[in-house]
């Protein structure tokens, strides 16, 4: 049964498949591992800098490095803990290099990494809206509340469906058998649920349509 | 026995193909989606119809971080800008990159070493008669243009980043403790050694007036112009 | 409800970055075209709106960076250490390349200290303390002589920049192009184009972090630090060229007089340091450096250039004259010309 235990890494089987064909040489694949595991690795980073750019900065970094370095992942790990270190690495190497540093506050740069166990997030006090032009924002209150009433809308059986998955995390053979249906049924609600929820979500994503992406 | 109908929609064309590949996205994101399968979905991320796509696993994945309460109280980048951020810096670090012919791009990759220049006073002024590649980082060196009513010629030195063995100054003045002016002829063109010019370049970037001074004229000068004959 | 205002140019960025960066001036138009219905060339600013926000950025923004300039082969670096405390500015740059030399400002007065010599030099820069007052007056002559253009954003430094050139309005002056990043306007790259639009000289950060936390109090402490160092302060007398007997029969289009001095350095004799009489156009300086002629110091006459920087040396009587700038050769020609002495 899964709690809200956000060091639960999610499936590990689509990252094998991911991180396959990325080594295979298709960046489409890679690109679907960043935009997996964006928000993870901001948060991660965010508590040992307290930086909004730089937090970006290193993110984006992270990825960068976990690509040139795709190589040498062990498929027998997972692949987030993998990226996980190289994020706190990436991390490290930058307030390493601030901290070498005798003209750069101490004071100003926060210790080293805790651990990711806590799910309540602390705000990101840094306004981005100071009347500068801001990057586009994801607001994850604005989501969670499309979330919940989408899923109020949603028709019983694809409810269930998505919650036994997502937050039971029970796999689609086990959805099946709780459900007394087949697999191929399964895998048809859960991705009509996700389709009528991302109708919701989509715009707060992206203010253009798919079109940026 | 179920209520609903279990099969798919099926619209048009280039629309169902993008929906079956959208549920083998949904199916991949639960770690369910076979290899093979999975050659549909990326063929289909190369083709227009691909950021739509990556808009939905994003989207699909947000479902999921949000019902674990993930993402509360989250404030970040948003995914597509995130991610035009990573494609840009894997980019950069490619070998391909347009340059504009008459500069070298800077090697940064490369750790800067100081060059053996930096006991040399007297800095070397190049002529450049067009664009040369003189070999090695130079610190300010002049590069003679057109023809002086007291043209230069010489004996031809081999120029290199350093030292440069005392040479024979040709049209010049013979040795003075503070202006020494040295000819040498390049397969690129003449260059001078001047330390007079040098010094009123200095002089000339210290007290120019311009726009663009703060930051980047300040930031170069200091850079760039390091010789104090003072 | 967060409201978040999103520039058109925005919407092109991830397109911009995601593409390789082979793009013509067509397709670009045709792509702004279809976003915004501006053309890319159009500017979204005025030219002084976008040198007051460059200007202005570097003044509200701590950061830390490592920059390059390159001229031609030569190439030099140097890290920079930059902080602002509303009232103060102050700035750190030390040399990676050459000579080791660190410098550093706050607001116009500078130190830099030659680390191997053990040698320092302080001065008083007043030329950095004149913008942006001098870009509100009616005497900003900038826009009367260079157009500026916007062109896609591109990134520096993993920092998205807007691109702008500005374009001389005649072949007396050089061309700029000028990364600025999006979110400060803080410069992160220069160039400056001769009249083919090839690069004379470049000036750029290759790491930048903006808000690094820099110690304005330590770097006053090493300001201040001269143990073991010669102090050496220039001193110069200021003039004015008719005072020195020297006056332009006509004007140089869009080119100013604004200072003329005399460097008196101890041991020489009056009269013999070179008078510098600088004149501007806003973006780029020239300066006229006279002196008496000596054939034992005074034999080449001649023309160099090195980066963006053109010389001309020759004599003018009993006078020798360097004339020196960011210019094409044919403008300090054309100072040559028209100088004169006036008693």
């Amino acid at each position: 049964m899964r709690t809200n235990d956000t060091t639960a890494a999610p499936s590990s089987d689509s990252d094998a498949l991911l991180v396959q064909r990325t080594l295979a040489g298709e960046m489409r694949a890679y690109e679907l591992l960043v935009l997996k595991y964006q928000r993870r690795v901001e948060r991660l980073i965010g508590r040992m800098v307290r930086d909004v750019d730089l937090v970006q900065d290193i993110a984006q970094e992270t990825f960068i490095r976990a690509y040139r370095a795709l190589g040498q992942f062990r498929g027998d790990a997972q692949f987030y803990t993998w990226l996980y270190r190289i994020a706190v690495n990436t991390a490290k190497k930058q307030l390493m290099e601030l901290k070498r540093d005798p003209l750069v506050f101490q004071s100003a740069l926060k210790s080293a990494e805790e651990d990711e166990t806590s799910s309540s997030e602390r705000e990101l006090t840094h306004g981005a809206t100071d009347g500068e032009t801001p990057e586009a924002i994801l607001a994850s209150k604005e989501i969670a509340e499309a979330v919940n009433a989408a899923m109020e809308a949603l028709p019983e059986e694809l409810r269930m469906a998505i919650t036994l998955r997502e937050i039971e995390g029970m796999s689609y053979e086990e959805i099946a058998q709780a459900l007394d249906c087949p697999i191929g049924t399964v895998r048809s609600r859960i991705f009509r649920a996700r389709e009528a929820i991302s109708a919701r979500i989509k715009p707060m994503l992206d203010r253009q349509g798919g079109k940026r992406w | 026995m179920d209520a609903s109908s279990d099969s798919q929609r099926h619209p048009s064309g280039e629309d169902a193909a993008v929906g079956v590949q959208l549920q083998q996205m949904s199916a991949c994101l639960d770690g369910e989606l076979s290899d093979a399968e999975f050659s549909d979905v990326l063929q289909c991320l190369d083709r227009q119809s691909g950021g739509s796509m990556r808009q939905s696993w994003t989207a699909y994945h947000l479902i999921g971080e949000s019902l674990r309460g993930e993402i509360a109280g989250h404030r970040g980048l948003a995914p597509a800008d995130f991610l035009a951020g990573v494609r840009g810096r894997l980019a950069e670090d490619a070998p391909v990159e347009v340059v504009p012919p008459s500069l070298p791009l800077p090697d940064v990759s490369q750790p800067l070493v100081r060059g053996r220049a930096a006991n040399d006073a007297v800095f070397r002024w190049k002529m450049v008669a067009g664009l040369a590649s003189v070999a090695a980082v130079m610190a300010v060196t002049w590069g003679v243009l057109g023809t002086g009513p007291s043209g230069v010629s010489g004996p031809v030195m081999a120029q290199r980043g350093g030292e440069v063995s005392p040479v024979v100054a040709v049209s010049a003045t013979p040795a003075q403790e503070s202006t020494t002016t040295v000819a040498v002829e390049t397969p690129q063109g003449t260059i001078i050694r001047d330390a007079r010019l040098q010094q009123l370049l200095a002089d000339h970037r210290q007290n120019g007036m311009s726009a663009l001074q703060m930051p980047a004229g300040f930031l170069r000068n200091a850079t760039h112009d390091n010789a104090r004959g003072r | 409800m967060q409201v978040i205002f999103l520039h058109p140019l925005l919407f092109m960025r991830s397109w911009l970055t995601g593409t390789p960066r082979r793009w013509g001036a067509a397709s670009m138009v045709a792509l702004s075209m279809g976003w915004c219905g501006v053309a890319a060339a159009e500017s979204s600013r005025s030219i002084n709106e976008w040198l007051s926000r460059m200007h202005e950025a570097s003044r509200q923004r701590a950061y830390v960076g490592t920059l390059v300039v390159s001229a031609g082969p030569a190439m030099s670096a140097s890290r920079i250490w930059h902080v602002c405390d509303g009232t103060q500015q102050m700035e750190r740059v030390e040399t990676l390349t050459g000579a080791p030399r660190t410098t550093i400002r706050r607001n116009s007065e500078v130190i830099t200290f030659d680390t191997e010599a053990k040698v320092a030099w302080t001065e008083k820069r007043e030329s950095l303390g004149l913008f942006p007052e001098l870009l509100r007056t009616p005497s900003n002559l900038i826009p009367d002589f260079y157009a500026v253009r916007e062109q896609a954003p591109e990134r520096v430094a993993g920092h998205v920049s807007d691109v702008i050139e500005l374009q001389p309005k005649d072949k007396l002056r050089f061309a700029y192009r000028i990364w600025a990043e999006k979110k400060t306007g803080l410069v992160m790259k220069l160039q400056t184009l001769d009249e083919r639009q090839q690069v004379l000289e470049q000036v750029a950060f290759t790491e930048l972090q903006l808000d690094a936390p820099v110690r304005m109090d330590k770097l006053k402490k090493q300001m201040a630090d001269t143990r073991g160092y010669e102090v050496l302060k220039p001193s110069l007398r200021k003039t004015t060229p008719e005072a020195e007997g020297w006056r332009l029969r006509e004007p140089v289009p869009g080119f100013q007089s604004m200072s003329c001095h005399v460097r008196e350095s101890e041991g020489s004799a009056a009269g013999v340091a070179p008078m510098q009489w600088v004149f501007s156009d806003g973006l780029a300086s020239v300066s006229l450096f006279l002196e008496p002629y000596d054939p034992k110091r005074h034999a080449e006459e001649g023309q160099a250039a090195t980066g963006a920087t053109h010389s001309l040396t020759r004599r003018m009587g009993e006078h020798w004259l360097t004339a020196m700038g960011e210019v094409p050769m044919s403008t300090l020609k054309r100072f040559a010309q028209n100088l004169e002495r006036a008693r």
